[in-house]
């Protein structure tokens, strides 16, 4: 845990996290619109993007929960929780449900590793889209945040 | 099977505030018990439970997939129905007790 790294690890750390959450957004969307019909062409991307998703989003966690008790002393604490409430609530929205979205993320790699029947095609489509949409929320999320305070 | 016991585990740690513990980063140490009026973050335990749910939950339903016949597929979709529920109610369960908060 990172309370009392120099600030500028934590800015690299920050940086990196949010390189990972805009690689994390690109392939959840690009997946999304790839997977969009009822049983999706098979393609070297239909492998490719679940795998890069999967692995930014491990990155982003890893990322995240290193910065995270800095975060909580230094920018929720001293700063959201007295100026802007709503901010810190919403970066708490953020972490759950970065969370909530890792069983998603992890079917769609594993769904996409064999054939597709029409109801696995269904199961996929719904990870996709509600992966994307949640990557999406949280990416717009962490920005703001972040416009207000960061470590 | 990995989505289901996710949720179930999110929804357990989350809403029962089952099994949490605590990491004070003032303090730098972890404790079972958070002390009163003292930084307490609690996410850490939330996440690992619904990620060790998440993995043994997949390796378990992938172990049953293998040494089962066709009606494993019916098991696996009503499962799915379930994780799906589950997820989505920890989500709304969520956002509405941060709101609360």
């Amino acid at each position: 845990m990172l309370v009392d790294a120099p600030r500028w690890a934590l800015k690299l750390l920050l940086i990196s996290h949010v390189i990972a959450a805009g690689v994390s957004l690109g392939a959840s969307v690009h997946f999304a619109l790839l997977v969009r019909r009822a049983v999706p062409v098979q393609s070297r991307l239909l492998r490719l993007y679940p795998t890069v998703a999967l692995a930014s989003w491990a990155t982003l966690f890893a990322l995240g929960s290193a910065i995270y008790p800095n975060y909580r002393l230094q920018v929720r604490a001293e700063y959201l929780d007295l100026h802007a409430r709503w901010v810190s609530t919403l970066f708490d929205v953020k972490e759950n449900l970065a969370v909530l979205i890792a069983p998603l993320l992890l079917a769609q790699w594993l769904l996409t590793r064999r054939s597709l029947d029409a109801q696995s095609g269904r199961v996929l489509r719904a990870c996709a889209w509600v992966s994307a949409v949640c990557v999406a929320f949280n990416f717009v999320a962490g920005l703001l945040v972040t416009s207000y305070r960061s470590v | 099977m990995g989505a289901f016991c996710a949720g179930a585990a999110y929804l357990v740690t989350t809403a029962g505030r089952v099994g949490l513990f605590f990491y004070l980063p003032v303090e730098r140490r972890w404790v079972v018990v958070a002390p009163p009026r003292t930084i307490a973050m609690d996410w850490f335990s939330r996440a690992l439970w619904t990620l060790v749910a998440l993995v043994v939950g997949a390796l378990v339903g992938a172990w049953i997939e293998s040494r089962s016949s066709g009606d494993w597929r019916r098991v696996t979709a009503a499962l799915w129905q379930l994780a799906a529920l589950l997820l989505s109610w920890g989500a709304v369960f969520t956002v509405l007790w941060l709101l609360r908060g």
